[in-house]
Order: structure tokens, then sequence, then C-alpha cells
């Protein structure tokens, strides 16, 4: 009688076993399908498609390398739409920035030339052109200048340079400026010495270029600004009493071209910033912009100690 | 199959810091220490252990503390998700709405198993602490057979309560409804026991027991079809009520 | 590849012979941020109930990746990330365990996939706060955080800004923006403000009593945004010198050689015509743009306006 026992208990026993290996298999099999399912939509393009599976599962690794693969392509894809949609936005800007001011400028040279002006008026009628005309040169050669920072083909000469002396030197030619657009500011240089490798190109067309942002786009009246180290690095922080960036536009006014003002009101050419921006980070450093709470926005540049930047 | 085991790992997860649930469980231990004091107080001689148990573990404790622990329970269960509007994010996962339902279930069947053995456990050392009762092998086999019996028809005779609780985005109704539907659980097994799940449930549980007498002999066929029966209304009604639950 | 994430044909919602969805036909297309707006009340939620199967429409049908969503939920809803009114949690759990409840329900993309989830949405992981102390704006985070857990295709957020303070909606806003920029997700939003719309999507569907009025692309509506006079002339540059003298305007862009938009609108028209009448150049057209958006949709709504 034993032996039926433990024969029966042997079968069911079996049988058990026998159904958790049908289940995992059709689990198995299931899953197996998905994938086929997803990959097929991935091969059609869909880089944004994932597969989905438990801890415990069998093809876990499988399918988490396959998310791996799409995330990484779709980033990369992402990447590449964005800037070929900023190169065409690149464009069309561009075009109105070299239009406006030619159009204007073949307007006043066509009045002078058909003689509908004469004496003093024809004299004011040249300055005008050639004012416009030295905008225009101004900002081709900013654009120049960008393009070959873009490109990376500026060399760079680094050389140990007091940071805190050159900043006093061009800071000294903006107070003038300041004053007579009645501008209040407030400027804290230490009287110690802070040896970096610095372009002073380079460094006086960070300075101007970030000034004359607050100038002629922040719409406040006081500019504040303050250099700083600490064991890595020298900060630099410039601030406005102005009317800030709106949040969502902040990541991108270091780009190429960026206005916060839609309208395209006002003067500038888009570039200022985004030439800041390679400058800095042609001394190995780094710039962010950061909304004040009251009002204002803060522009902070950090540039390393001691580093040879090759 | 997987998806289910799945989902009941993941009922025990979300009754973390749920210090109700487990305080429901010394409940189990209620009738146990009346049970030495009435004894004690008869002054029995060679009390019969089986008896003991009877009294201590196997009258009120499942005729009307596990039905009430168990209905509050499934309210429980039910109620944060529909008090916080999570039901609407557990379709979207998708989890399928009866697997949702057993999986509850399941969670009340381990529930009432633990309670009962705790129940058992508890019976088991009142006596023998206090000197009431010897141990004996027949006894306990019958002590944990019974307990065993019980905790797998009770949850099945609290679907009912369950499927209301699924129903209903408030607790007040189905705690309500657990206290009428156990008293009359107890009141229908004098007058007609195949009609409640409850009282059908305390008729398989004493089918074969000499003491109990009831005006009706018992028929074990027909008080589980009585079960089943109301089982599969409970779940098909809360299946329903889940469908519409938004 | 079909190009629509969700498509929604003639789709209708009555409760009792009231219809609070009516022959809705909305078209989100893939990796584009579609804005549903509408006030309170307008069948937003209901819409975004019926794309998700939470409630089921009395006619016409939602397709999701080109397929109806019955008898695919399990394709589906894997793709979906969804945040529908308020976001509900386990009062006792904290919001790792919350997380990983819904991770172990739906299976997860990659190791660790609560703590990322958690990072973006910056709550803290192995917090010992549990759901139910949690404020408002953290709740919404979760719902989030919850909602990318995923990491879905299709995200469908319903008011995703509601509750929270200007900090956090600036945050909410930027995080959407970043999941469309920087992840290529689909993403269909609902709101009741404007502002938030046009600063976020792509395509926008205006609804108003249960009606999908119009449904456009921004940059199509934002032409109807713009302030400015649009001169067309025979020659540009004689234009722009009689301008620049006469007028002293400064504030103007070239187009091209017959186009110019002059962006003060408070001008007199009437002048400049004269003047540039008087230097022999021939005006083709002169066009006032001076609608907003608000306009515009007050105008749509039938003069309720939207927000």
């Amino acid at each position: 009688m034993n032996w039926i026992y433990i024969f029966v208990t042997g079968i069911i026993f079996c049988a058990g076993i026998i159904i958790f290996l049908i289940g995992r298999l059709y689990r198995v099999r299931d899953q197996l399908s998905m994938i086929q399912e997803a990959l097929q939509d991935i091969r059609h393009g869909n880089m944004n498609r994932r597969i989905l599976t438990r801890d415990d599962d069998m093809v876990k690794d499988i399918c988490r390398q396959i998310n791996a693969i799409t995330a990484n392509s779709q980033t990369q894809i992402v990447r590449l739409n964005l800037a070929e949609q900023r190169y065409k936005q690149l464009m069309t800007g561009l075009s109105h920035d070299v239009k406006t001011p030619l159009t204007s400028l073949v307007g006043y040279l066509e009045a002078v030339q058909d003689g509908k002006v004469s004496g003093a008026e024809k004299e004011a009628y040249i300055n005008v052109a050639l004012d416009k005309a030295h905008d225009l040169q101004r900002f081709v050669e900013s654009l120049f200048e960008w393009v070959r920072l873009d490109a990376g083909e500026r060399p760079f000469q680094l050389e140990n340079t007091d940071l805190n002396e050159l900043s006093r030197e061009i800071l000294a030619g903006w107070i003038p400026v300041l004053e007579s657009s009645h501008f209040t500011y407030q400027i804290e240089i230490p009287e110690t010495e802070y040896f970096l490798q610095i372009d002073r190109n380079a460094c006086t067309r960070i300075y101007n270029n970030l000034i004359e942002n607050v100038l002629y786009h922040s719409q406040g009246n006081a500019i504040s600004l303050r250099i700083t180290e600490n064991d890595a690095c020298v900060e630099i922080l410039l601030t406005d009493n102005g009317k800030g960036v709106p949040i969502e536009d902040l990541p991108y006014i270091f780009e190429r071209l960026y206005q916060a003002d839609k309208s395209r009101a006002g003067r500038g050419n888009g570039l200022g910033l985004a030439i800041v921006k390679e400058l800095v980070a042609g001394h190995g450093g780094s710039i962010k912009a950061e909304n004040l709470p009251e009002s204002g926005i803060a522009f902070t540049v950090t540039l390393p100690k001691n580093r040879l930047i090759t | 199959m997987r998806a289910l085991l799945n989902l009941i790992q993941i009922e025990f997860l979300k009754l973390r810091r749920k210090k109700f649930v487990a305080g429901m469980l010394f409940a189990a231990l209620i009738m146990p220490v009346i049970a030495v004091f009435y004894f004690g107080m008869l002054d029995t001689k060679e009390l019969d252990p089986i008896k003991f148990y009877k009294w201590a573990t196997l009258s009120y404790t499942p005729w009307i503390l596990l039905p009430v622990v168990l209905g509050v329970l499934s309210t429980l269960l039910m109620y944060d998700e529909h008090q916080n509007d999570m039901l609407k994010q557990l379709w979207v996962v998708p989890i399928g709405k009866l697997a949702y339902f057993f999986s509850k279930f399941f969670v009340m069947l381990m529930y009432s198993n633990v309670f009962m053995m705790i129940s058992a456990i508890g019976s088991i050392l009142a006596g023998l602490l206090s000197g009431l009762i010897p141990l004996t092998a027949p006894s306990l086999l019958f002590l944990f057979g019974k307990c065993l019996e019980i905790s797998l028809l009770a949850p099945a005779a609290m679907l009912p309560v369950l499927a209301l609780a699924a129903a209903q985005r408030n607790y007040l109704l189905p705690v309500g409804f657990t206290i009428i539907y156990t008293f009359f659980g107890f009141i229908l097994l004098m007058t007609n026991m195949y009609l409640h799940p409850l009282s059908a449930m305390t008729a398989i549980l004493v089918r074969n027991d000499p003491v109990v007498i009831l005006n009706e002999p018992i028929n074990t066929g027909k008080a589980f079809l009585v079960l089943g029966i109301w089982s599969l209304i409970s779940t098909i009604g809360a299946g329903f009520a889940l469908r519409r639950s938004l | 590849m079909d190009n629509l994430a969700i498509e929604c044909r003639q789709l209708t919602k009555r409760y009792d012979e009231q219809s609070v969805v009516n022959q809705v036909n909305l078209n989100v297309k893939r990796e584009h941020i579609y804005g549903l707006l509408g006030r309170n009340g307008a069948g937003k939620t209901t819409i975004m109930k019926m794309i998700l199967g939470l409630t089921a429409p009395t006619s016409g049908e939602v397709l999701i990746f080109g397929m109806p969503l019955q008898r695919n939920e399990k394709r589906l809803y894997p793709r979906i990330g969804a945040l529908i009114e308020k976001p509900g949690f386990y009062p006792n759990l904290t919001g790792t365990e919350n997380l990983e409840i819904f991770a172990k329900l739906r299976g997860t993309t990659q190791s660790d996939a609560v703590r990322k989830a958690l990072d973006v949405v910056g709550l803290p992981y192995q917090d010992r706060k549990i759901f139910g102390q949690y404020s408002m704006g953290m709740k919404q985070r979760l719902g989030i955080a919850n909602a990318i857990l995923h990491d879905p295709e299709l995200l469908i957020l319903d008011e995703p800004t509601n509750g929270l303070d200007p900090i956090g909606i600036a945050e909410m806003r930027a995080f959407i923006h970043n999941m469309s920029a920087q992840f290529g997700k689909t993403i269909l939003i609902s709101s009741h403000i404007l502002s938030e719309i046009t600063l976020l999507a792509d395509d926008i569907g205006i609804l108003h009593n249960g009606i999908l009025l119009e449904e456009n692309t921004i940059a199509e509506l934002e032409k109807k945004n713009r302030k400015y006079i649009q001169l067309e002339v025979s020659d540009a540059a004689k234009a722009v010198l009689t301008l620049e003298q006469d007028f002293s305007i400064k504030d103007y862009s070239v187009q091209d050689l017959h186009l110019l938009h002059v962006y003060d609108t408070s001008l007199d028209m009437g002048k400049i015509n004269q003047a540039l009448i008087q230097q022999g150049i021939t005006i083709i057209s002169a066009q006032r743009c001076n609608d907003t958006l608000e306009d515009y949709f007050r105008k749509v709504t039938g003069g309720e306006g939207i927000a």
C-alpha cells in the first residue's frame, strides 16, 4: 500500500513542476511576441517605444538593453532635429537682420544720389547711411566671430593675468556710459590679485557683451558686479534690477539669435550672449543665468583657477 | 496566474503601517481569555480539551468575531483606493477588475488564517497555563482541523461585504452592513440556515457534532451550494460595480 | 508609422440627454505637445477619460497609435502615462513605496526606475515621509513621477499646474517642455489658462461647451497675435527713408523688397499714406494687425473668452 502513496505523491509533484514550467514558458512566449511587436515598431522609426519588464522576468536583461538603445538613439535624433530647427530659425532671423539695415541704407543713399536733399541735410543723410553701414558691419563681424567660435576656430591666447586688475580697467571705460544712461552701479572687486589663464580680448568682449545686454535689454536702472573666489574657481556675478527673462526662455538665452522680446524690438542682434557663452567656454569656464526673486537677472561666470587650458 | 500572484504580493505591501489591521488580530484572543474565567468559575474537574477548545475558539469567534473583523478588513482594503480616487490609476496599468477583486479576497483568506491560528494557539496556551486542560494529540488535531475549515470558509461567506465595499466610496455603509449581516447569520441559523452564507458556513462546521441540535438536519451539499451561489453573485456584482466605479 | 498618437472620431458623451462632449474630432500628432484649452466644465477631463478608456463614449471612437483601446489594453496602456484630476496614492506609504507598487504592477524599462522618476520631479528617494503628510505640490509631483515611471511614449496630463504655487507652475512648465524637447514625448495637456497653452503647445484645440471649436498649430494662431502694421509698397528702401525721416520710426523690419512690418501700431495711417504718396511711393496694401490671442479666443467662443 505504501508504495502507491509514494508513487501518487511523486506523480502529483511532477505534475506540479510541469504545470509551473509550462506557465513560465507561456509567459516567456507572451513576452517574446511583445518584444517582436516592439522591435517592429522600432524598426519603423519609433525610437520612443519601450518594453516593460518585471524584475523576475527571464527576458528582463534583453528588454532593458533594447530600451537603453532606443532611449539613446531617441536623444540623438531629438538633438539633431533641434539643431536643424535652430539652423532654420537662424537663417530666417539672419535674413531680416541683414535686410532691414541694408534696405534703409539703400534708401538714404538713393535719396542723396537722386539729389532730393542738399547741403546740411545731405551731410546728415550720408552720416545716417554710414552709421547704418557700420551697424551692418558690426553685425556681420559678430556673426563671423560667433561662427568661428562655434566651429572652434578662434585661437585663445591665454596668459597668466590678474583678473581683478583687468576687470577694473575694462569697467573704468564703462562708467561714463553707465552714468549717461542713468544707471546706478555697485562694483565690488577685491584688492588682492586673482591670477588666471585669460585671453585679454576675449575677457573684454565678455564684459562688454554682458554690460551691453543689461543696458539695452534689461529695462532696469541698476547694475552690480562682484568678483569672488573659492578653492577651485573665480566667480563673476553680474546682476541687474530689470524685468528678467521668462523662466521657460532661460535655458535658451545663450543660444544664437535668441531674443526674449519676440517682436524683435530694440537694438541688439541676439548674438551677444551666445558669443559670451563660447568665450567663457574657451577659458574652460561656464556661465549661467538665473532670475532674481524680486526682479532682474543674475549672470554668474565661473572661471577655473590655475589650470592650463589646451 | 503570475499576474494574480503579483497583485496578491502587492496587496500585502499596501498594508504597511496599517496598525489597525494588525491590531484587529488581538480580537482572536478575547474568547480564549474569557474561557479561562468561565471554566475556572465552573470549577469542573477533568475538563475535556475538545470541549474547552469548542468554547474558546470554535463558537463565538467564528460566529461573530471573525465575520465582523473580516467585514471591517474588507472595507479597509477597498476604502483607500476608493477614497483617494486611485482606481483610475490602477485601471490604466492595466489591472483586471476580477483579478483586483480576487487579490483582495486572497488577503482576507490569509488574514482569517492568521486570525484563527492565533485564536487556536491562544486557546491552547490559555488552557495549559491555567491548568484547566491537558495537552492531547486528538484534541489538537481536532482544533487545528476546524480552524483551517473556518479560515477557508469565513472569507467566502464574507464575500457579499467585500462586494459591497467595492461598490461603495465611504466606509459607514459596509461596516454597518457587516454588523447586520453577521447578526442575521446568527439568527437565521435557528430558522432557515440555507439562506445566509454565514449560517450555511456554521452548518458545515457543526455537521457531525452530536451536541449541536438544529431544527433541520444538516445537508452539507446544500450548504456549500448556498455559499457558492452567494459567492458567485457577489463576484459578479463586484465586477459590475468596479466597472462602473468612475 | 502612423503619424497620429491619438485620433478621436466624432467622440460624443451624453449624460441624461445632455451632451458634455459633442462630436469631437481631436488629433494629437506624434512628438507634439497638444494643448486642450477650455474653461472649467468645457469637457476636457471627460475627453481625456474617454481617451484613456475610463469612461465609455456614448458614440464615436478613439484610436491610440492607430488602434482602438478595447482589446488592446495590455498593448497600449504600458505606452501611456496619465495624470487625471488629483493624483491619488496610498496615504500610509511613502512616495518611494507608492511608486514601487506601481513599478511592480506595470514593470519598468530600466533598473532603479523609481529613483530616476523621483529625481526628475525633485522628490527625495527613500524619504520617511508618508504620502498622507505630503503637501499639494508634492502630491502633484508624485503624480507626475508615476506618469513617467515607465518612460511612456504618450503623456496625458489633465490640468497639471492646478493647485501649484507660481514656482511649482514654472517648474511644471519647464518639465513638460523638457519632456518634449529632450525626449521627444507626445504630450496631451489640458488647461483653462491661455498663456500656459501658448507657452508650451505646438498644437492647440479649443473646447467650448463640449464642442471643439478649432484645432490648429500654435504657429498658425500666433499669426493672429501679432501687433504690427504691414505695409506693401513699391519701394521699401524709399519707404523706410520716409518713415525714419518724417516719423522717426526706428522699430520696423524689412521682410523683402516690398514688404515692411512697423511695430508701432498707434501710428496715424492716414498721415503715413499721404507722406509715402508724396514721395512717389505706391502703397499696394496696408494692414493693421492688432489682435491678441485673447481677442481671437473671445471671438471664437462667441464673446465669452477662455480663462
